[in-house]
C-alpha cells in the first residue's frame, strides 16, 4: 500500500529522538543516524520498491553554495546503498 | 510552496522554474492549516485562470486538518473540511489528495484528554472509539522515552511497523485500499509526531 518514501537523514550527535524536528532533517548522508538506508532496505525487500524523494527541512540545506552536487552525492549513496547504478 | 507569491503568480513561477506540475500544500489563502478553507469562488476562479493562462496544472492538493484529533467536535470539524476540500479538488480537476494522519489534538487542547474527559475531567480516558488514537499514543509514548542514538536503532523496527500499521488499518477500516497509498517517511518513524512539525 506504500506509494512512496520520504526520505531525509539527521546527523546532529546532540538530538535525541524526543528533540528531533524539521530543522534537523538534512539530505541522506554516510553519517544518517536514522537509518534511512536500512529503512529502505527494509522496505525493498517487502516487495516495496517505490520513488524515494527527499524532505530535508533544514536551512543548511536550503542554503547550500551548491545544493544539485549535495543532491547527486546523496542520491548516489543512497544508490550505493541499495546496490543500485 | 512559494507562499509570498498570490495564487495569480504562482504558476508563472511554476514556469519560471521549469515545471508543469504543482503539489499545492497549505497556505493561508487557499487551503489553510487546520482552519475552514478560504476558498471562496472568485479565488478559485481567479486561480483556474492563471493556471491554465500558463499550462500549469495540479498534482495533487495537501489539506492539513485534525482528523485523528481524540475530540470528537475537532474531529468532526475537520472531517467537515476534508469534504470541503475534496469538493475543491473536483472543482480543481484535481484526482490525487496527499495529508498525514498523525496530528492528534490541537496542541491548545492538551495532549492526552479525549473527547468523554473533556465534559468529566476524572472519567476513565479511553472512551468507545477511541482506541485508535490510544494506540498511536502508546506508540508516541515508546517513542519519547528513547533518549540515545543506540536507543533509535534498537527501537526503529518497532515505530516502523507501528507507523504503517496503523495508518493502514485506518485504511482498511474505510475500504479504502483501491484508494488510498500511504507514504512512508524515514523521519517520522523515529520521531514523535507531536514534536516533528512546524506549519509554515
Amino acid at each position: 500500500m506504500t506509494g512512496l518514501v520520504h526520505i531525509s537523514g539527521v546527523v546532529d550527535a546532540t538530538a535525541t529522538v524526543g528533540t528531533m524536528r524539521d530543522p534537523h532533517r538534512v539530505l541522506v548522508g554516510a553519517d544518517d543516524r536514522i537509518g534511512n538506508l536500512e529503512q529502505l532496505r527494509a522496505l525493498r525487500a517487502g516487495g516495496c520498491e517505490r520513488p524515494a524523494p527527499f524532505e530535508p527541512f533544514a536551512t543548511s540545506v536550503h542554503a547550500s553554495p551548491d545544493l544539485e552536487a549535495d543532491l547527486r552525492k546523496s542520491v548516489a549513496l543512497v544508490k550505493a546503498g541499495l546496490g543500485l547504478h | 510552496m512559494h507562499r509570498h507569491l498570490s495564487l495569480e503568480e504562482l504558476p508563472r513561477k511554476i514556469v519560471d522554474l521549469g515545471y508543469e506540475w504543482i503539489e499545492l500544500s497549505p497556505r493561508d489563502d487557499f487551503l489553510a492549516w487546520w482552519v475552514h478553507p478560504r476558498t471562496y469562488p472568485e479565488r478559485i476562479a481567479s486561480f483556474k485562470k492563471a493556471l491554465k493562462d500558463h499550462g500549469v496544472k495540479i498534482a495533487s492538493l495537501l489539506p492539513m486538518y485534525r482528523w485523528a484529533s481524540p475530540h470528537e467536535d475537532e474531529r468532526q470539524t475537520a472531517v467537515r473540511y476534508w469534504r470541503m476540500a475534496v469538493e475543491i479538488a473536483v472543482e480543481m480537476g484535481v484526482d490525487t489528495m496527499n495529508s498525514e494522519f498523525g496530528r492528534g489534538p490541537s496542541p491548545d487542547r492538551g495532549t492526552r484528554q479525549t473527547a468523554a474527559s473533556d465534559s468529566s475531567p476524572t472519567s476513565p480516558a479511553r472512551p468507545p472509539g477511541a482506541t485508535r488514537w490510544w494506540s498511536l499514543s502508546r506508540c508516541s509514548r515508546r517513542r519519547a522515552s528513547s533518549s540515545t542514538s543506540s536507543r533509535i536503532r534498537r527501537t526503529r523496527a518497532r515505530r516502523f511497523t507501528c507507523a504503517t500499521r496503523k495508518a493502514i488499518e485506518a485504511i482498511e477500516t474505510v475500504n479504502g485500499v483501491d484508494a488510498f497509498r500511504v507514504v512512508h517517511d524515514t523521519f517520522t518513524t523515529t520521531t514523535p509526531a507531536k514534536q516533528r512539525y512546524s506549519p509554515g
